[in-house]
């Protein structure tokens, strides 16, 4: 060390200039430096479920969304509704901004008297300015699960506009216009930001914020701490210079590296300046101690060098091991941070050996330390004599002490809790946790559910998995809203047909679709070639508890519970007994999907299942009823329409219409007819002169005329079993219009003739089979993950900078034992750490999870500082007490200064805008006062309990 | 002298302009009136074609139909492929009344008139913008340039017509009057949609485009109809454009 000491002396001046040079260089890179607030971006890229996730985010436009929330006292009043259209218009003016979904202009399917309509809720044109058109618009809108708690709020006060950005864009900057062209045109109304993108604002002015705030009190706190412990400009400026250097350099290299600042990193400069002013410290106190005691500048720098340079390279190493030890944190951001605080504490190790005493080589001696005020010192001094008296008469008191907290912590960690939710970013009242709030409390919640469905989308059997899959998922607490392309088939199939179910053929459904292409609602839940589809949902809540086990209840679903090979059966095509399985199969089916209806819109409801089952499977076991009233008037009055005017046999008798349709309804109420006979029957009723130039003619109306008597058959059928299943059910779902509908859609599936049934039941007569396999995605899934890896990394970070640590001082103090004894200080002030944290109900997040291994990096310098004065004043032939008053009074008072400067340091992130930063910083500032505190009296009694053997080995 | 002679050709100046100024206003209707003739000629018309839709990515999806159009106000769609959607047919009639039809579920509808600004099943086109190729009715004309080949035509919406579109303009043709794009503008005077028709052939007496273009610029999405046979004058009746005709399907 003395060489390399005379080294830098000889070269002062290259080293300056180098540092200076590099210094400039490092700036030019921190010009280049970005923030980057995309939450999602943190994420690591190459884990499959990250990267399932992101492709799902960017190709169907999830991860790019951004919501805008509008409050007013009624969205239903012309002002308001106006606000909204202004708003969409405007929105999808801006560059960048790929498509926007509002209420004025999301797609509507429905059935007026003027005839089916496939367009816009409400027309932009015609925005409603009357009381009555107002309310029309009111009771429609509120009426369709489609909108409710989706676009918008049930209590009708918030509606949601939301709009999707390219992929490949600033979405910071779109984002900043759709926030300015909102505030401009929102006059009284209360807006809320929500989105990625909007948070993305919000959240770089945080991580700006925190920056422009936290770097000067840092920065003045060390100026005072250094003033008060050297009483010196150079002693201010020196250590100053070399940590802000420090700060500059690694900050530097992240922008020449093109790695942006994250939420995480933004306090790195913070913690650079808190940390790396202690190398300072050591080397320049060292320096004034030589120089007081008579050495001239020259001779005392390198005296100083050569007794600090090793223990501060040793404490360097160490916090950079603690640094290291992320690597490997399921968020890059952590990584990032912990590889370029590495950096910069490394920096800020080499410039105090190096630039720090070169430059103060060519300063005068002159200025003598006036830090020895009397006063000062005694006090100090008497304390830390007391202490050491006390630590010497009690060491096993202590020790006992130490045990019974080790007990008290251990206990506390079971307690401890795992947290990944990152809106805690945001401070409490700002718009982010509020506009995060309001998604939860109106619109189901902010956290994305997505499950990817791989198969023939449009085959109608993977479009009823996915439907039912909803159903299941809606049943689990906190989700809500599900969605897919499935729902746009329902409604599309009610409009047509009158009941929301997926139709039976292949066709049907493309024929459904073909109505809806070019929706840009369709690209967000379908692939270009119909291969793949995604059923989304939201999750209300922010425990990460209930995060998992909903997870965990989907995925369940997924492997156990859907059919991943369908067998596609024509009932017409089976044998009676086959028929009969299948009946009970759909039956069974049925009472599934009421009850879980029947819980959603009645969570209270107490449903018997088995009963309903029951009920069903008596009322189905002849299930041909004549037709009412109703439905055979209803019947004559399509036929008469049906010959009248669609008919391929074209008859212009008015009269032979009405007697046709009399004779064909009398024969249909009894039950259905075949194609057949009614061929059979229309050339027996129809005068020839009608069909006879085209005979096929006949074959054709009879096709029709059986689709319009099945049809009515069906829902006369429907209507008889929903009114004898109805008074099974509480009597407020009863007058539920909602769960009427549900209980008709879902006991249709008992008219159906093709019928899907999984592959294990083992039947026969296929028509085809049918494959799917499902996936889950979305940011919950992320979560669990990070949640389930976040316990797992913590493990693996500690024990990396643990071992890493152990090894390191069993080679300093070259015995396995002394390095364990050395370690234990820490070793104690991590569990404390852990269960103060168990205790007081801090979770273990992303943010905390590094406070162990920083504590270990950094609270290992005071053990190494003690022990080292310690042993060499034992070595020197001090016994035990005055050697161990000797080292409390010079190295325990270094060890307290730092300590309290690195506490100072971290407390101030309290005054950071994100929370977890605030609980890091306050956590890592006890860990550092509790690492000090074992330094000084845990560490010596274990020292002298284990005994002197380790020490006098040298002296006897 | 020089000054009257100045006075002489700020008249002429004067008086000329005044002219064209007149005859501009004039020959602006006069164009756009005859386009619409020229379109509009055919009495009838069956016409097989194929429409490709074409997405940003330059994905294509064709899709064959065929069109019987009757005068300028009748017209029946019907689509032949792809399978699944075989079958499915539009009917239009005078004063907005349109009808569809699907044949997996025997099923005729009717849709609502106020649909017009919907795109047609998914291509750039909207129910309004294959209505109707009366332009002169529904707006406005002033002619902006005279280039070599073509007039070009500014369109804006007449007082009372509610269009989504704040203007059209309209490039036709000198030789033959066939209008052969339109660029049309949003209401926040941005250019939106353009419409170009390509491959004018002469069938008989009247000019037909072989290939029309739809590309929506906001959108970025593209439609594209070329005719592989057609047939005018054929003699069609009312009897084609009936309920019992769309659901006809062979």
């Amino acid at each position: 060390m003395r060489k390399f000491a005379e080294a830098i002396l000889k070269y002062r001046l290259a080293v300056i200039l180098v540092t200076i040079g590099l210094t400039i260089f490092f700036g030019i890179g921190l010009s280049k430096l970005s923030i980057n607030s995309d939450m999602l971006s943190y994420l690591q890229p190459d884990d499959p479920v990250v990267k399932l996730f992101n492709r799902i985010g960017e190709e169907y436009g999830g991860n790019t969304l951004a919501m805008i929330a509008i409050e007013s006292d009624t969205v239903f009043s012309t002002k308001t509704l106006n606000l909204i259209k202004d708003l969409t218009e405007e929105y999808s003016n801006i560059e960048g901004v790929s498509s926007v979904m509002s209420l004025t202009n999301i797609l509507d399917i429905k059935k007026t008297e003027y005839g089916l309509e496939i367009s816009k809720l409400i027309d932009k044109n015609k925005i409603p300015n009357t009381p009555e058109e107002l309310e029309r618009l009111e009771k429609y809108t509120l009426g369709k699960d489609m909108y409710v708690g989706k676009m918008i709020s049930a209590d009708e006060r918030y509606t949601l506009l939301i709009c999707r950005l390219q992929n490949d864009i600033d979405k910071g900057a779109v984002a900043e216009k759709i926030k300015r062209t909102t505030e401009s045109l929102k006059g009284n109304y209360s807006v809320y930001y929500n989105g990625l993108p909007l948070q993305m604002i919000e959240i770089s002015d945080y991580i700006a914020g925190d920056l422009g705030r936290l770097i000067p009190i840092v920065v003045l706190m060390v100026v005072v701490i250094l003033y008060l412990s050297f009483r010196s400009k150079r002693g201010v400026i020196l250590p100053l210079t070399t940590v802000l250097f420090s700060a500059l350099w690694a900050m530097g290299l992240m922008g020449w590296l093109g790695v942006d600042l994250s939420m995480i990193s933004n306090i790195m400069p913070v913690l650079l300046i808190a940390i790396g002013t202690a190398y300072g410290i050591h080397f320049i106190s060292k320096y004034n101690e030589d120089v007081q005691a008579g050495d001239d500048k020259i001779a005392g720098i390198k005296d100083a060098l050569s007794e600090v340079g090793v223990p501060i390279l040793l404490t360097g190493i160490t916090t950079l091991i603690g640094f290291l030890s992320f690597m490997g944190s399921t968020l890059t951001a952590v990584t990032d941070f912990g590889l370029f605080t590495a950096f910069g504490v490394g920096v800020a190790m080499i410039l105090s050996i190096t630039f720090l005493p070169a430059t103060l080589s060519y300063m005068n001696v002159k200025e003598r330390t006036k830090i020895n005020s009397k006063s000062d010192k005694s006090v100090f001094i008497r304390i830390m004599d007391k202490l050491g008296g006390f630590v010497l008469k009690n060491e096993k008191l202590i020790l006992a002490g130490s045990l019974v907290i080790i007990i008290i912590a251990a206990l506390g960690i079971p307690k401890l809790k795992t947290e990944v939710n990152m809106s805690e970013y945001s401070p409490e009242n700002s718009n982010m946790r509020i506009s995060d709030n309001l998604m939860r409390d109106k619109f189901g919640g902010s956290l994305p559910i997505q499950i990817i469905i791989d198969g023939d989308i449009k085959d109608p059997f993977v479009l009823k998995e996915m439907y039912r899959l909803q159903k299941y998922m809606e049943s689990l607490p906190e989700v809500n809203n599900s969605q897919s392309l499935a729902d746009l088939i329902c409604n599309m199939n009610e409009v047509m047909n009158g009941h929301y179910t997926i139709p039976e053929t292949k066709e049907q459904v493309a024929n459904l679709l073909f109505m809806l292409e070019g929706e840009d609602i369709i690209d967000q839940m379908v692939n270009k070639d119909y291969s793949e589809g995604i059923v989304q949902a939201r999750f209300g809540s922010l425990d990460t508890k209930l995060m998992s086990e909903a997870v965990d209840a989907i995925d369940h679903y997924l492997e156990s519970e859907m059919d991943s090979v369908i067998t596609v059966v024509r009932t017409s095509q089976l044998t009676p007994d086959n028929l009969q399985k299948i009946k009970s199969f759909q039956i069974k089916r049925a009472s599934q999907e009421l009850s879980l209806d029947a819980k959603k819109r009645l969570p209270s409801a107490q449903i018997d299942q088995s009963g309903i089952e029951e009920r069903i499977n008596v009322l189905a076991a002849n299930m041909n009823f004549p037709l009412s009233n109703e439905y055979q008037n209803a019947l004559r009055d399509r036929l008469r329409i049906f010959f009248e005017e669609e008919a391929d046999i074209e008859i212009d008798s008015e009269k032979i219409i009405a007697r046709l349709v009399n004779l064909i309804a009398d024969k249909a109420k009894k039950g259905m007819i075949s194609e057949d006979g009614v061929a059979t029957f229309l050339k027996k009723n129809v005068p020839s002169r009608y069909w006879q130039e085209d005979p096929e003619s006949v074959e054709s109306t009879a096709e029709f005329v059986v689709s319009i008597i099945n049809e009515q058959h069906k829902h006369n059928r429907t209507s008889i079993l929903v009114g004898k299943l109805l008074p099974l059910f509480p009597a407020e779902l009863q007058q539920n219009e909602k769960f009427l509908d549900d209980i008709r859609d879902d006991l249709w599936l008992l008219n159906e003739e093709i019928i899907g049934v999984p592959l294990r039941t083992n039947f026969p007569d296929s028509e085809y089979k049918v494959r799917l396999t499902a996936t889950q995605s979305g940011m919950l899934r992320v979560m669990k993950k990070m949640n389930d890896e976040l316990l797992a990394s913590q493990i693996r970070s500690l024990f990396l900078a643990l071992g890493l640590v152990l090894v390191l001082m069993a080679l300093q103090f070259k015995s396995i034992k002394m390095g364990l004894i050395v370690t234990s200080p820490i070793f104690l002030t991590v569990l404390i750490n852990f269960a103060v944290m168990g205790y007081l109900n801090v979770p273990l997040d992303n943010a905390t999870m590094m406070i162990a291994s920083i504590a270990i990096g950094i609270g290992i310098d005071y053990a190494i500082h003690f022990s080292s004065r310690f042993k060499t004043e034992i070595k020197e032939g001090n016994e035990e007490l005055p050697a161990l008053e000797k080292t409390l009074e010079t190295t325990g008072k270094a060890i307290v200064i730092n300590a309290l400067t690195v506490a100072l340091g971290f407390i101030i992130l309290m005054w950071s805008n994100m929370i977890p930063m605030q609980r890091f910083g306050w956590l890592i500032a006890l860990t550092m006062g509790v690492s000090a505190w074992a330094s000084l009296t845990f560490l010596p009694s274990l020292i002298l309990v284990f005994k002197k053997r380790l020490f006098y080995n040298g002296r006897k | 002298m020089k000054r009257l002679v100045y006075f002489t050709l700020f008249l002429a100046l004067f008086s000329a302009s005044g002219m064209q100024l007149y005859a501009q206003k004039l020959s602006a209707l006069d164009i756009l009136k005859k386009a619409d003739a020229v379109v509009n000629a055919p009495k009838d018309m069956h016409q097989f074609s194929r429409m490709i839709l074409i997405d940003k990515d330059g994905n294509e999806k064709v899709r064959e139909s065929e069109l019987y159009q009757l005068g300028d106000d009748k017209r029946l769609v019907r689509f032949l492929s792809p399978a699944d959607q075989k079958g499915i047919g539009f009917l239009s009639l005078p004063d907005d009344v349109m009808y569809f039809y699907l044949p997996a579920f025997h099923k005729i509808r009717r849709i609502a008139s106020h649909v017009k600004n919907e795109n047609f099943a998914g291509t750039d086109f909207t129910y309004d913008d294959m209505s109707s190729f009366k332009y002169a009715e529904k707006y406005d004309p002033k002619l902006l340039e005279t280039k070599e080949d073509v007039y070009v035509l500014e369109l804006t919406p007449k007082p009372n017509v509610e269009k989504e579109y704040s203007k059209l303009i309209v490039y036709v043709r000198k030789d033959n009057s066939y209008p052969i794009k339109f660029e049309h503008y949003d209401k926040a005077g941005n250019l939106w949609k353009v419409m170009e028709r390509r491959k004018l052939q002469k069938k008989g007496n009247y000019w037909i485009p072989m290939e029309m273009e739809m590309k929506d610029l906001k959108k970025q999405h593209t439609t594209k109809m070329i005719t592989d046979k057609v047939e005018l004058d054929s003699g069609l009746t009312d009897k084609t454009f009936t309920k019992r005709n769309l659901q006809k399907v062979k």
